[in-house]
C-alpha cells in the first residue's frame, strides 16, 4: 500500500476524483496520482513533527482523497491511525472524544491544514505491525477497534482484487464513510491497491439525493461501486423515473452489496427497476465481512450469480486463504452442509485483536472447536453453508444493523436506563432488522425522551417505542435485561397476540 | 395551514409558514405529532439520526423548489434557525427570478 503510493511520484494519472453537487451543476476537485503522492508524504511529515512513533493518531478529516492521505501519512510515519468521523456534529465530537480517551492519542487530524507539513520519505512497514484500529461500535460500551496488521490489510486487499478481477481499465465510484471499514477499505484503500482512479462524493450528497450515485457512476463509466443494501433500497423508494430517464449502468459489472443484511426483495426491485437502464442482471454482487476479518470475509465472485435459499441470498465463497465453519456454539463442533449455526472465519487477513480489551479480544479472536487448538473467529453471525456459499441467517449476538453500522442492544438498554430513569430493554424483533423499545416510565414525554437519547447517542430512530405493562420486563440475576423472555412476555400480551 | 401553503407560491411564504413546513417535515422524520416539536429546540437535542437529517433537506429542497444543502440541518440547528435561513435564501432567490 504504502510501496505503491511511494511510485507515484510524478505520475500525472488520474487517482482520485472528489465531487460536490451545487444546485443542478456540480464542482470537481481532481487528485493526480503526483498530487496523491505528495499529500501522503507532507501528512507524513506533518505527523513526523507533532507525535512519536508508535502513537495512535486519529484521522478525523471530511470523506474525500485527503482523509486516506492523512491515514496513509500516518501509516507511513511509522503510527497507528485511527479512522473516525469528521467532527462537524456534536455526535461526531464526542464521538472522537472518546476515541482519543481510549486509544490515548496525542494528536487529532481534521482539516487538511493539519496535514500540510514538509514532505517526508514514507517507512516501508513492519508487515505483522499495526496499520490502523478499525472501530466498529460501542457508543457507550467499551469501543471495540479491530487491531488490522499491515499483513492482514495486503491480503484482504488482495483477496478482494482477486473476487473481482480488479485492475487498472477498473472505475470506481463511491459515497461510503471513510471511517468505516467498507469505506475505508473498498472505497480508498482498494482503488490504489489495484491501480483504478475512484470517483468520490460526500455521503450526504448521496443520502439527499440518491439518483446522483447513480448518475456519476453513469457518467463516469464506473466499474466498481457499491453500498449496504439500505442503498439499493433508497434508490429504487427515492429516485423517480424523471431522474432515472438518462442513466446508462452498463459498465457497472462489480455492484457490491455489504455490510448489512442483504436482502432478496431489495436485489429483485433494484434488477427490475435499474435494469432497463443497463443494469446487468449479474452485476449484483452480495458479500459478507467484518472489520474483525478487515473487511472482506466472502462474496459473490466476478463469474458467480445470485443464488437465494430459503429466502436469503448467497454471499458467495470465502475468499482465497480463508475458510468457514458453521458451528454448534453449545458443543463447538462444526455443523454439516444447509445446517444453521454460528459463523466461524479463519484466514490471513483477521486482526490480531481488539485495542486495549483483552477479554473480549479472546472470546472474538480465540474461539476453538472441540479438540483442536486452531484459533476461529467468532463473527456473532448466524448462517449455512451449501457447496461452500454462506448464507447469512441473522446474528446471535443482540446487535441491530442501521445503515451498516453496529448498534449493541446492551449499549442502548444501559444509556436508556441511565437516561430515562426506568427500566428499559432495546430488542431486536423481526430476523433483527427491526429496533423495538419497551420501557416502563409512565411519564408521558418517556416515547419523546427515548428517541432522543437514540437518535443524539446511537443515531438511530427506533421502529417502536412501547410502554409495557409490568411484569414484561424481565432481568437477570445481573440486573441484565433478558431479551429472550422480555420479548415472549411481550407477544403473550393480549394486545400484541391481536396486533 | 397546510392546505393553504400547498397552494401557494413558497416565494410567497412568511417564516412563520416555513416553521410550519419544517415543523411538519421534521415531526414525519421522528415519527411524532408537529405539536410535539419545539421551534427552538436544536435538532441534535431531538436525536435527529444523520440519515434523515439529510433526507429532511431533501424534503425541503422539493417543498421550496431551491437547493438546500445536504448539511443545513447541522449547520442551523432548529426549526426557527432553520426557517430564518432558508427564508433568506428564499426572498434572494425570489428578487433574482
Amino acid at each position: 500500500m504504502i510501496t505503491a503510493v511511494e511510485g507515484w511520484a510524478g505520475d500525472p494519472a488520474l487517482a482520485f476524483e472528489l465531487v460536490a453537487f451545487r444546485g443542478a451543476g456540480i464542482v470537481n476537485r481532481i487528485w493526480s496520482r503526483s498530487d496523491f503522492h505528495g499529500a501522503v508524504t507532507r501528512a507524513a511529515g506533518a505527523v513526523a513533527a507533532a507525535s512519536a512513533p508508535g502513537d495512535r493518531v486519529i484521522i478525523a478529516l471530511p470523506p474525500g482523497p485527503a482523509f486516506l492521505a492523512a491515514l496513509l501519512g500516518a501509516i507511513g510515519a511509522g503510527r497507528i491511525a485511527v479512522p473516525a468521523q469528521a467532527p462537524a456534529t456534536q455526535r461526531a465530537r464526542d464521538h472522537v472524544a472518546r476515541l482519543r480517551t481510549w486509544t490515548d492519542a496525542p494528536l487529532v487530524l481534521s482539516t487538511e491544514d493539519d496535514i500540510a507539513g514538509p514532505p517526508v520519505r514514507l517507512r516501508t512497514p513492519n508487515l505483522s505491525a499495526t496499520a490502523y484500529l478499525q472501530f466498529t461500535s460501542g457508543s457507550t460500551g467499551a469501543p471495540r477497534g479491530a487491531c488490522v496488521s499491515f499483513r492482514a490489510l495486503a491480503a484482504n486487499l488482495a483477496a478482494i482484487g482477486r473476487a473481482w478481477r480488479l485492475g487498472p481499465a477498473d472505475r470506481g465510484v463511491f459515497w461510503l464513510p471513510p471511517h468505516h471499514d467498507m469505506g475505508l477499505v473498498g472505497a480508498l484503500l482498494a482503488p490504489v491497491a489495484h491501480g483504478f482512479p475512484a470517483t468520490l462524493m460526500h455521503p450526504a450528497a448521496f443520502a439527499q439525493r440518491p439518483a446522483r450515485w447513480l448518475q456519476l457512476i453513469s457518467a463516469r463509466r464506473a466499474t466498481f461501486s457499491g453500498g449496504p443494501n439500505f442503498a439499493y433500497d433508497l434508490c429504487t423508494h427515492r429516485i423517480d423515473a424523471d431522474a432515472r430517464t438518462d442513466l446508462d449502468l452498463s459498465s457497472w459489472r462489480v455492484a457490491v452489496n455489504g455490510a448489512e443484511p442483504v436482502r432478496a426483495d431489495t436485489i429483485a426491485r433494484f434488477a427490475a427497476t435499474l435494469g432497463p437502464h443497463g443494469f446487468a442482471d449479474d452485476a449484483m454482487k452480495p458479500g459478507y465481512g467484518l472489520a474483525e476479518s478487515v473487511l472482506f470475509v466472502a462474496a459473490c465472485d466476478a463469474d458467480e450469480r445470485v443464488r437465494i435459499e430459503g429466502g436469503r441470498v448467497s454471499c458467495g465463497r470465502a475468499a482465497t486463504g480463508a475458510a468457514l465453519c458453521i458451528v454448534d456454539e453449545a458443543t463447538r463442533r462444526p455443523l454439516p452442509d444447509g445446517a444453521t449455526g454460528a459463523i466461524w472465519v479463519r484466514g490471513p487477513s483477521l486482526a490480531d485483536r481488539y485495542w486495549n480489551a483483552p477479554e473480549a479480544s479472546a472470546e472474538t479472536f480465540g474461539a476453538r472447536l472441540e479438540g483442536d487448538e486452531t484459533p476461529w473467529l467468532r463473527t456473532g453471525d448466524l448462517g449455512w453453508l451449501r457447496d461452500g456459499h454462506v448464507f447469512v441467517s441473522g446474528r446471535a449476538k443482540d446487535i441491530v444493523i442501521r445503515a451498516g453500522r453496529k448498534i449493541h442492544l446492551a449499549d442502548t438498554d444501559h444509556a436508556l436506563t441511565a437516561r430515562v430513569g426506568a427500566r428499559v430493554a432495546a430488542l431486536r424483533v423481526e430476523d433483527g432488522e427491526r429496533l423495538l423499545i419497551l420501557h416502563e416510565c409512565a411519564g408521558a414525554d418517556a416515547a419523546a425522551r427515548i428517541g432522543d437519547v437514540l437518535g443524539a447517542t446511537f443515531d438511530v430512530v427506533a421502529d417502536q417505542i412501547a410502554l409495557a405493562p409490568p411484569g414484561v420486563l424481565q432481568v437477570t440475576t445481573s440486573g441484565k435485561i433478558a431479551r429472550a423472555a422480555t420479548l415472549s412476555a411481550w407477544r403473550a400480551l393480549p394486545a400484541q397476540a391481536a396486533a | 395551514m397546510t392546505a393553504a401553503l400547498s397552494r401557494s407560491s413558497p416565494a410567497s411564504w412568511s417564516e412563520a409558514d416555513l416553521r410550519g413546513v419544517i415543523r411538519i417535515q421534521l415531526a414525519a422524520a421522528l415519527r411524532c405529532a408537529p405539536d410535539a416539536i419545539d421551534e427552538a429546540t436544536p435538532f441534535d437535542a431531538y436525536g435527529l439520526p444523520s440519515l434523515e437529517a439529510v433526507e429532511l433537506t431533501a424534503a425541503l429542497e422539493d417543498r421550496l423548489g431551491m437547493p438546500v444543502d445536504a448539511k443545513a440541518a447541522f449547520d442551523h440547528g432548529g426549526v426557527a434557525a432553520l426557517a430564518a435561513h432558508l427564508f433568506v435564501r428564499l426572498q434572494s432567490e425570489g428578487a433574482r427570478a
